[in-house]
């Protein structure tokens, strides 16, 4: 066993890892969640240590990683129910300097509706949305989902749409709800 | 401007940089577009907020897990190399080796318990010394590593960043379920946790912390009726039918009027429920409860912590969760007597 691996790892890795970390936390919207995603994709990472090593790109590689990860691990994983708690650091929570108490009460608003309706989106397109939040733009969201620009814009913006018809219907309701098979 | 321009600018991120002219335009397009006011809200919402940055010890946590998959992955193959080796020396063993993930140390007792035995004590007694467990001298050539840890540290269980070890003699290791009444998980995690806390292993010192998470109504309040029935000694008869109550018979025990009846029905009449649930003493444990999630960092529950230094729990470990904190206090009992 070599004692360099953990610090090739980490010289390929570390120069990315707090953008994988926010868009982990963008994709899954709680902190546990994102923290084992990022887990997942770093154990992937470490078993292909030679290819990422050799991409160009090494940033569009982990979030590849980061979405089929996700995605494994939403259809596969089967975790037994527990009760996730309010998340204040996820994505979109209001922060203290939101700018008087209405706007802070609508910031409030919205993100407990984006919770809400987050998980019917399918794996894709919480990807596709998560990873484009997160400022890539869409030609590295092109190469991330390894298709063309035209197609990977058409799919965003039905996302987009999905999204904001279940923003619309959805009725409030707490963001607290009982995480059964998937995380 | 049409539906197009606004698709490409929030496809582009030029949503914030408009120009003022730019933005009045946008704006009178959407006063008319439901499609438009809808996917740009559904944008802000997803690029609103502030995105945390990986917490500060989470990269060294990952790299110890990377290490640690390494190792474990590497003893599981040594693992399977003394299974093959067994299942050679006596091919009738086969099904019971392909249990290879039986704890070794039982492995043994399974084969010896088996109702189809018929093995002598010679042949048991070979696959003893292959798999590493003939007592030395007794013909085995093989000395045993000491088995891996089943269990990984940032898999089953995570060490948190500063060890906050709970005031506890130096002979016991703590561990503590963090819970709530309301909670279905925490109510199907009982039996099991029940059991395991019945066995009571002389070094552990077992204790349920209730959590007060604000945004479920009832959780202050039951941590309170928690700490009020411990105070009054009756924790122990009336545990398990707090969470029936709630989960079988369907009294959510939100008010306190609910809770002193239900107290009632355990000989607790109203003015002690009272003196007691009032008291600086019930007061004073669920400050304490409160702080302790909030150091443990605990944003899910069920959750276990060990020694107050390892948190695992059925969501992270699966069924395999108690086993677990049993290796966790293993570990942690061996540690203090090496200490």
């Amino acid at each position: 066993m070599d004692e360099s691996l953990e610090q090739r790892f980490a010289s390929v890795v570390q120069p990315h890892f707090a953008v994988l970390y926010r868009a982990a936390l963008r994709l899954t919207r709680r902190r546990p969640d994102a923290e084992d995603l990022v887990q997942d994709v770093c154990l992937r990472a470490c078993t292909r240590l030679e290819d990422l090593a050799a991409v160009t790109n090494p940033r569009a590689w982990l979030m590849r990683a980061l979405y089929h990860c996700f995605v494994d691990a939403t259809r596969r994983r089967r975790r037994r129910p527990h009760v996730a708690l309010p998340d204040d650091e996820a994505p979109g929570a209001p922060t203290s300097d939101e700018p008087g108490p209405e706007r802070a009460a609508e910031a409030r608003r919205m993100h407990e509706r984006l919770a809400a309706v987050w998980h019917r989106l399918d794996a894709e397109q919480r990807a596709l949305l998560s990873l484009h939040a997160e400022g890539n733009d869409l030609e590295e969201l092109a190469a991330i989902f390894g298709t063309n620009r035209n197609a990977l814009s058409a799919r965003l913006h039905r996302a987009r749409q999905r999204l904001a018809k279940l923003l619309a219907s959805d009725q409030p309701e707490s963001s607290l709800h009982l995480v059964e098979t998937e995380r | 401007m049409n539906c197009d321009t606004i698709d490409s600018i929030l496809d582009d991120h030029r949503w914030s940089r408009l120009s003022p002219a730019e933005r009045q335009d946008l704006a009178a397009h959407l006063a008319g577009c439901n499609r438009c006011a809808g996917t740009s809200s559904a944008h802000e919402a997803l690029a609103g907020g502030q995105i945390a940055e990986p917490p500060p010890e989470l990269f060294a946590r990952v790299l110890r897990s990377v290490s640690a998959a390494r190792v474990h992955a590497h003893a599981t193959r040594r693992r399977d190399r003394r299974v093959v080796a067994a299942a050679a020396a006596a091919v009738a063993l086969v099904a019971v080796v392909a249990a290879r993930y039986a704890p070794l140390d039982s492995f043994a007792v399974v084969i010896v318990r088996s109702p189809a035995n018929t093995y002598t004590a010679e042949v048991l007694s070979k696959v003893k010394n292959q798999l590493g467990f003939g007592a030395a001298g007794d013909g085995g050539e093989n000395v045993a590593a000491p088995p891996a840890p089943r269990f990984v540290a940032g898999v089953d269980y995570y060490v948190l960043a500063t060890a906050l070890p709970p005031a506890a003699d130096a002979e016991h290791v703590t561990v503590m379920e963090f819970f709530g009444f309301w909670c279905l998980p925490c109510y199907a995690f009982e039996p099991e946790l029940t059991r395991w806390s019945a066995e009571d292993p002389a070094h552990v010192a077992f204790t349920r912390v209730p959590v007060l998470f604000g945004a479920y109504a009832e959780a202050a309040l039951h941590a309170r009726a928690f700490y009020t029935a411990e105070a009054l000694g009756k924790l122990d008869a009336m545990h398990g039918d707090f969470y029936d109550e709630i989960h079988v018979r369907g009294n959510r025990l939100s008010s306190r009027e609910a809770l002193t009846e239900f107290f009632a029905r355990f000989g607790v009449d109203g003015a002690t429920f009272d003196a007691a649930f009032d008291s600086r003493d019930v007061d004073a444990r669920v400050q304490r409860a409160a702080a302790l999630a909030r150091e443990y960092g605990i944003d899910s529950v069920p959750a276990v912590v060990v020694a107050g230094r390892y948190v695992t729990s059925p969501g992270t470990a699966g069924p395999e969760v108690l086993a677990v904190v049993d290796q966790l206090v293993a570990e942690e009992a061996a540690q203090g007597a090496a200490d």
